[in-house]
């Protein structure tokens, strides 16, 4: 029985368990977080903002997070979220709707983007103004369903999120792998496009949405003309390869994300090394008790 | 709707093709399960399971029930598949009823198919009296491949299911049940025969076993078996064109597959009862 077991790894199962607190015990021991309904410690006449309610006397918490305060002004700052957007974010997008001279783009947040046809890249990269016959063509650009990369140009009044694709780096995606997490987890920093040690490129959405591919456009000239045809030349053998690299990028950073751990290039690779160092297939990292054993190594061995 | 974009579709083609999936799983291997029994007090059985990101909960009520004279059976079984709204956009407005009866049609085909209650012990009076089980399955998320998951905790459910001891008496052509009191007279069901449910998807020219939404979206066809623990198969149902070639090789897959499932289920919910 117990031989049978280890041979045939095609089924796991367990029953469920308490899941380790997955907050940070310095976050939740401290004084500032709060449940929803919780009291919020304050003075008086306070200013409420963000995630709050008077009730009767009382100033109470509406969601789960960080109280913040800002002079006379309290507002608690949730911990899961939707994304919140702000000008100049890089964000990874899903096409919902074509509509006229403009794309909706699902984006996680309450309200799905728009990204205007006028907010794109011609192909050629002529400037012109967009004609009836360049709206026709809309579909050829972005279909509905594509993943997109683009950054976020404006935050209109209403909260209405505009964003542009007016970079070479913007764009479709192709050739990889997408996951979404949680968007507090990924923190706004000046580099979000990420070439990793181990040959695999990631975007990280601000947005929560992340994208994991191997851009076969590096290993060539930057030429621009190259870049737009890139060539298939690799073997099928290395291709495997970097495939399996990409789904143990992908299953790093589903651990980071069950967690509640920041996702960076820097905490995704030490989930990566460390199921390397233990030899861990990828095929067994997402189950439970070893994706137990690879967070609690990496928190011994290094304060995240 | 799932949605996937054509570039994706196509990586996971590429991917599938090279014997992986995106998640890291090989063609024939199970989501990590989560396995839970006793969660409803009220219940005379009950289980959650968690298969990946998918996850239900079934409650089994036991009663007895008059029967037609003409049947010979001990029990009839009842099931009733609830998709809850907000576990899926797929199941908002009507689409839940057609989910719904999809599932539980599968569910009393292979119920019926196996010959599950052939217990001595649930005999109370042919053509008169009989129990009468009623599953009730709500799905609580999504994640791909709801019915291996139902399946598996239906029989789950099942397995930890309680029947109380009846005292039959006759008197004149009538006859008078008694229930015991004593709620420890119970006796557990047996449930050896209980089928359980494999899924695979077809994504290329590859089947794929328990797949994800993902690979649910992407897939020309599927394949659902219901096997129970001989390997006897009790139920198949299937969609698009499939390779007679390679369903051939599936079947030695499935029993195999099948067989380990079951076991692990078993020892599982052994594990839970005594600790």
């Amino acid at each position: 029985m117990d031989k049978q077991k280890t041979q045939d790894a095609s089924v796991f199962v367990r029953s469920f368990e308490q899941q380790e607190a997955t907050l940070a015990p310095s976050v939740a021991k401290s004084s500032q977080f709060v449940a929803p309904g919780d009291d919020i410690l304050s003075q008086e006449n306070v200013v409420r903002g963000h995630g709050t309610m008077v009730q009767g006397t009382r100033l109470t918490s509406t969601v789960a997070g960080l109280v913040e305060r800002v002079n006379k002004l309290v507002a608690v700052l949730p911990i899961r979220a939707r994304y919140s957007a702000e000008v100049g974010d890089v964000v990874v997008g899903r096409i919902r709707d074509v509509v006229s001279r403009r794309w909706k783009v699902d984006v996680n947040s309450r309200q799905d983007a728009v990204l205007l046809l006028s907010a794109v890249n011609l192909p050629g990269g002529v400037q012109r103004r967009r004609t009836y016959e360049d709206e026709l063509k809309m579909r050829e650009f972005y279909d509905q369903d594509d993943l997109i990369s683009a950054e976020v140009q404006e935050l209109k009044q209403d909260g209405l999120i505009m964003l542009h694709t007016r970079s070479l780096k913007y764009g479709k995606l192709e050739n990889g792998i997408f996951i979404s997490v949680t968007a507090q987890l990924v923190k706004r920093s000046k580099k979000h496009f990420h070439h990793l040690p181990c040959g695999i490129d990631i975007i990280l959405g601000n947005n929560g949405y992340v994208w994991i591919y191997i851009d076969e456009t590096t290993a060539y000239a930057e030429d621009e003309e190259e870049r737009t045809f890139p060539e298939k030349k690799k073997s099928a053998k290395s291709n495997i390869d970097q495939t399996l690299s990409a789904i143990r990028i992908r299953n790093s950073i589903y651990i980071l994300d069950l967690y509640f751990l920041s996702i960076q290039p820097e905490t995704i690779m030490l989930i990566y090394e460390q199921t390397i160092q233990k030899e861990i297939p990828v095929q067994h990292m997402l189950r439970p008790d070893i994706m137990n054993d690879i967070y609690r190594r990496v928190m011994n061995t290094k304060e995240m | 709707m799932f949605a996937v974009s054509k570039a994706e579709r196509s990586y996971l083609l590429e991917t599938v093709e090279t014997g992986t999936r995106l998640d890291g799983r090989s063609l024939y291997e199970y989501r990590p399960i989560s396995l839970q029994v006793g969660v409803l007090p009220s219940a005379s059985g009950s289980s959650r399971l968690r298969l990946g990101e998918t996850e239900v909960l079934v409650g089994v009520k036991v009663e007895v029930g008059e029967t037609a004279e003409s049947s010979t059976e001990n029990v009839h079984i009842y099931f009733t598949v609830e998709c809850s709204g907000s576990a899926s956009a797929d199941f908002l407005g009507r689409e839940a009823e057609n989910w719904s009866s999809e599932l539980q049609k599968a569910l009393e085909s292979a119920y019926s198919a196996a010959s599950v209650f052939d217990d001595e012990r649930l005999k109370l009076v042919p053509g008169k009296f009989c129990w009468v089980f009623k599953v009730d399955i709500l799905v609580l998320d999504t994640g791909g491949n709801m019915l291996d998951a139902i399946g598996m905790a239906t029989r789950t459910a099942l397995s930890t299911t309680l029947i109380p001891r009846v005292n039959i008496q006759q008197s004149e052509g009538t006859f008078e049940l008694e229930i015991d009191d004593n709620p420890s007279a119970c006796d557990n069901l047996k449930v050896e025969g209980a089928p359980i449910f494999l899924t695979f998807s077809l994504i290329g020219s590859h089947f794929v076993l328990d797949p994800s939404v993902q690979e649910e979206t992407c897939s020309r066809g599927r394949l659902s078996v219901a096997v129970d623990a001989n390997g006897d198969i009790c139920y198949v149902c299937s969609f698009g064109l499939l390779d007679a070639v390679e369903l051939a090789r599936l079947l030695t897959i499935m029993k195999k597959t099948g067989k380990v499932l079951l076991d692990r289920l078993d020892e599982c919910v052994r594990n839970g009862n005594s600790s």
